[in-house]
């Protein structure tokens, strides 16, 4: 018996026209198993026929000028669909949305790595009401915990960045090390964290250690020196970061 | 003395007097006090007054008014004549001849040396009238103080008789009931000073009683009124002392609680030339010299046959005392309680236990400073004790019997040491004997050592903020620098040339309809970007991260170029991919071998990284092609003049020398010829592992 793939109800939400038309194109030409169900150049339009005729997947562009993707979700009390961003450079949206482990592809969009996304929905189970959740709630401005979805071996772990006592590289992946005295093995590099927590107050002060500055106690000047964490955690400063250290202090 | 009959004076060997008296025996006078002092009359009788006249008559008054002749050289009694045969109670030299004198309800007018007396008809004419006071007011005028008011009385010109006039009449219907005592007055002030009990004020011409709100306060029965030529009346009381008074207030109260009075039992005042106020008491004399703001007292420690002083006057240097038992004299030259102490002088000075010459000034070191004067009085038969003080360290006068002191250790500082000598009866020397000192501050604490040490402050703070400024300069400068190098590491990398032939093949794609290759190589170009244009933020990044761009761009070259050259990424496996590198490093070498070396190579090349360890500390990367070699790709270069410039690796130098400079990170290059063959080049790194 032939396979039954999944049929996917999509709807695309993106303010450019040949971007909505680019995608439109793969999606119909590569991906047999979809159907589009609506094409939006704006939230709001987009917000009120969601509501109408709910999709699987909605592919979100991030940056629109009358209200981003994020402002779209934040709309819905209850999110009962996949969300796939697609995003071209923006930092800061980048950098929420691998906070939050969402699915996103990059802008000019490559049919790979839309097949790859509809691989990765068929396959994986996704906790998405969570990471949706972490992605809004880093992003109000003024949120007060912000939470981080942490890729792990088996899915995702979510985690407080504040619980984050500093990040050990072990290879491709990385540990964190948390003040509970929990260990957690994340999939992603510790040159990936350091991207990610640019503009928090992490630092890395090492190839193998970024820490948080939050729970630093003592730095003690050296060559490179090296620095006493919460619980008389010592780890050494290398030469080269030690002024990135400094500089990063005196910014708190 | 215990009685007043002397029958015999004699003195020893040493200057001490024995006087044997009548019944008690002997009195012990010391030394030279008592040889000026004269017991000159016995009498039982109370001395009311004494007067020296103009022609330095010496007039008593007893029980009747004597006149007496003394010897001038000892002062023995020569004579003496009965000038008035009652009792007098007051007499006044008026004119340079004539002397006024009242036995208390009459006065009389005498030519010094007559026989007749002129009598003042209008005072004789009331019964119960008692003088008090004369005052001489100019030379036809007196005034008389009265029980009966005051009087104003005229001289007698040419024989005629004296003429008295009342002049309170005018006043008396302002409460004056003739009970007028005093009348203190100097003929050179307008206002007349008229006591009742208590004491009023009136002014001369009008009478009109003045403003005098102590009034009531002085109710003690008053003795005697006088006035100096302040302006102060000075009066005196049977019980409560001496009241100064000026500008209608109480000034001043002496009394013996504070030892300004021998007592305050008050008999008789005495104002000398030097407006000294000489105060007759019940226990001796007074003397208030308030002009120099000095008391001392006269008893008969000092000689006096009594202290029950009942009358006093002082004519030139001798002081006549009229006392219960007789009349003194004594020269206040003699009296030692009148004279301060002998001069002092200092004799021996020591520093550091070591004579040096008397100086008035003395200039020391820092550990110069125990020092040690001797002083002494000229040598006098008695007593001396010493005050001294070290001004400026404390002002303070400290005492001693000793005619010597040691001061040890004192600071730095400018003092003034000042000895005076004291006698027995309290009384200090004139003149104090002083030397000044100066203890120099130990020379790292000198005023040129304070400047010295100002200036270093000055220079090290000036030295820091320059080099505080350096610093920031430097930082700024390499800031920019590091800016720079971001953006030259960028335009390295997205090079038109790369950019330009990348979009070109695109077109190529879409011309021959290859749609997936086309989007394929497009996503992958666009990764390419992003990666530069975030990378190129940094100045370090992993070597993961570095080959994953390079072997991007590499892909893109074989796509591009169809495979002209093979890749071969060889990497050892104690490399980990974590190891930080310098942006720039990897991406324009590749770009060289291939650009340069392969590309211009007729057959299919290949590329190859190898990336090892040399040791720890060390990872070196060989990059290596099998092209055209440098020297062939420069001559290259210049036939086809080609238009896009070798910049890259002129960037990377110059990236290079700003991290060595600047963040210490030396990074060794090695460019080979390939020999083997001829062609090719090797590019060999060495980079510190941090």
């Amino acid at each position: 018996m032939e396979k039954l793939l999944q049929q996917h109800k999509v709807y695309i939400v993106d303010d450019e026209q040949k971007s909505r038309e680019a995608l439109v194109h793969i999606l119909e030409k590569y991906c047999p198993n979809v159907q589009i169900i609506g094409v939006s150049s704006n939230i709001d339009d987009a917000f009120q026929n969601i509501n109408i005729n709910t999709p699987d997947i909605l592919f979100l562009d991030v940056e629109m000028p009358n209200g981003s993707g994020f402002d779209l979700l934040a709309k819905f009390d209850k999110i009962p669909f996949s969300v796939v961003f697609v995003t071209g450079f923006d930092k800061y949206a980048m950098q929420a949305i691998k906070f939050s482990c969402l699915d996103y592809i990059l802008k000019p969009i490559s049919i790979k790595d839309v097949m790859e996304i509809f691989e990765k929905i068929d396959n994986l189970p996704i906790k998405k009401e969570q990471k949706i959740e972490t992605l809004l709630n880093n992003f109000q401005a003024n949120a007060t915990r912000h939470k981080i979805g942490i890729p792990v071996g088996d899915g995702y772990e979510f985690l407080g960045i504040d619980d984050i006592i500093y990040l050990e590289a072990e290879g491709n992946y990385t540990n964190l090390f948390l003040n509970n005295n929990k260990k957690v093995l994340s999939t992603r590099t510790l040159g990936d964290y350091e991207t990610i927590f640019e503009n928090y107050p992490f630092v890395r002060i090492h190839r193998k250690h970024i820490i948080n500055l939050n729970y630093l106690s003592k730095y003690y000047r050296g060559d490179g020196g090296y620095v006493l964490l919460y619980n008389n955690i010592q780890l050494d400063v290398s030469r080269r970061k030690k002024e990135n250290l400094l500089n990063k202090i005196n910014a708190i | 003395m215990p009685n007043n009959y002397i029958y015999d004076i004699d003195g020893d060997k040493e200057g001490n007097v024995y006087v044997g008296t009548y019944q008690g025996g002997i009195s012990h006078f010391r030394g030279k006090e008592i040889i000026d002092v004269h017991h000159i009359i016995d009498s039982k009788a109370e001395m009311y007054d004494i007067l020296v006249s103009h022609d330095q008559s010496l007039y008593v008054s007893l029980e009747k008014l004597y006149k007496l002749d003394l010897n001038p050289r000892t002062n023995k009694l020569k004579e003496k004549r009965i000038v008035y045969n009652s009792q007098v109670k007051r007499m006044s030299q008026i004119k340079p001849n004539f002397m006024s004198f009242t036995n208390g309800s009459s006065v009389y007018i005498w030519e010094l040396g007559q026989d007749s007396m002129y009598l003042y008809p209008t005072l004789y004419s009331h019964n119960n009238v008692k003088a008090y006071n004369i005052l001489y007011k100019n030379d036809y005028e007196l005034y008389i103080g009265t029980t009966n008011g005051v009087y104003n009385l005229l001289f007698p010109i040419n024989d005629d008789l004296p003429k008295t006039q009342k002049v309170t009449k005018r006043g008396e219907d302002l409460a004056l009931k003739s009970n007028i005592r005093y009348v203190v007055d100097k003929k050179i002030t307008k206002k007349q000073y008229f006591n009742l009990i208590p004491i009023d004020i009136f002014e001369e011409d009008t009478y009109k009683k003045e403003i005098f709100k102590d009034s009531t306060s002085i109710d003690y029965y008053i003795s005697d009124m006088q006035k100096t030529s302040d302006g102060s009346i000075w009066i005196s009381t049977y019980k409560n002392g001496v009241y100064r008074i000026k500008d209608h207030k109480i000034i001043k109260h002496y009394t013996e609680s504070i030892k300004e009075l021998t007592s305050n039992l008050c008999n008789r005042l005495f104002i000398d030339k030097q407006d000294r106020v000489w105060v007759a008491t019940m226990r001796g004399i007074s003397l208030i010299d308030y002009p120099r703001g000095m008391i001392r007292k006269i008893t008969t420690d000092d000689g006096l046959v009594s202290n029950h002083i009942t009358s006093i006057f002082k004519h030139d240097s001798l002081i006549y005392v009229g006392t219960s038992e007789g009349l003194n004299i004594l020269d206040e030259k003699s009296v030692s309680s009148l004279n301060s102490a002998p001069p002092i002088l200092i004799e021996e000075v020591k520093i550091n236990e070591k004579n040096v010459p008397l100086k008035g000034q003395y200039k020391l070191k820092h550990n110069e400073n125990s020092l040690y004067f001797k002083f002494n009085s000229i040598s006098y038969n008695q007593k001396i004790t010493y005050k001294y003080r070290i001004k400026n360290l404390d002002d303070k006068w400290l005492y001693t019997k000793d005619n010597y002191i040691r001061i040890p250790k004192i600071p730095k500082g400018k003092y003034v040491f000042e000895v005076k000598s004291i006698n027995k009866d309290g009384l200090e020397s004139l003149e104090k004997a002083q030397v000044f000192l100066q203890i120099k501050p130990h020379i790292l604490y000198s005023f040129w050592a304070y400047l010295t040490y100002a200036i270093l402050l000055i220079l090290s703070v000036l030295a820091f903020v320059y080099f505080n400024i350096k610093r920031v300069r430097d930082k700024e400068q390499l800031n920019t620098q590091m800016a720079e190098l971001e953006i030259k590491a960028l335009q390295s990398q997205m090079n038109p040339h790369f950019v330009f032939n990348s979009m070109n093949a695109i077109q190529a794609y879409i011309f021959k309809n290859e749609t997936e290759k086309a989007s394929s190589y497009l996503s992958d170009f666009s990764t390419l970007i992003r990666s530069f244009l975030e990378l190129s933020r940094k100045t370090f990044i992993s070597l993961g991260q570095s080959l994953e761009a390079v072997q991007l761009y590499i892909k893109l070259e074989q796509m591009r170029t169809e495979d002209k050259f093979d890749f071969v990424l060889d990497i050892a496996p104690d490399v980990e991919m974590d190891i930080e590198i310098p942006t720039i490093v990897l991406q324009p070498f590749v770009e060289n071998a291939i650009v340069h070396g392969l590309l211009n190579k007729k057959e299919k090349g290949i590329l190859r990284i190898i990336l090892q360890k040399k040791n720890e500390y060390n990872l070196i990367i060989r990059i290596e092609d099998n092209g055209i070699g440098r020297e062939a790709s420069k001559a290259l270069k210049q036939n086809k003049q080609r238009k896009h410039p070798s910049r890259g690796m002129q960037i990377v130098e110059e990236h290079l020398n700003v991290l060595s400079k600047n963040k210490d990170y030396n990074l060794q290059i090695d460019i080979i010829d390939n020999v083997l063959d001829g062609s090719g080049t090797i590019v060999i790194m060495n980079l510190p592992i941090d």
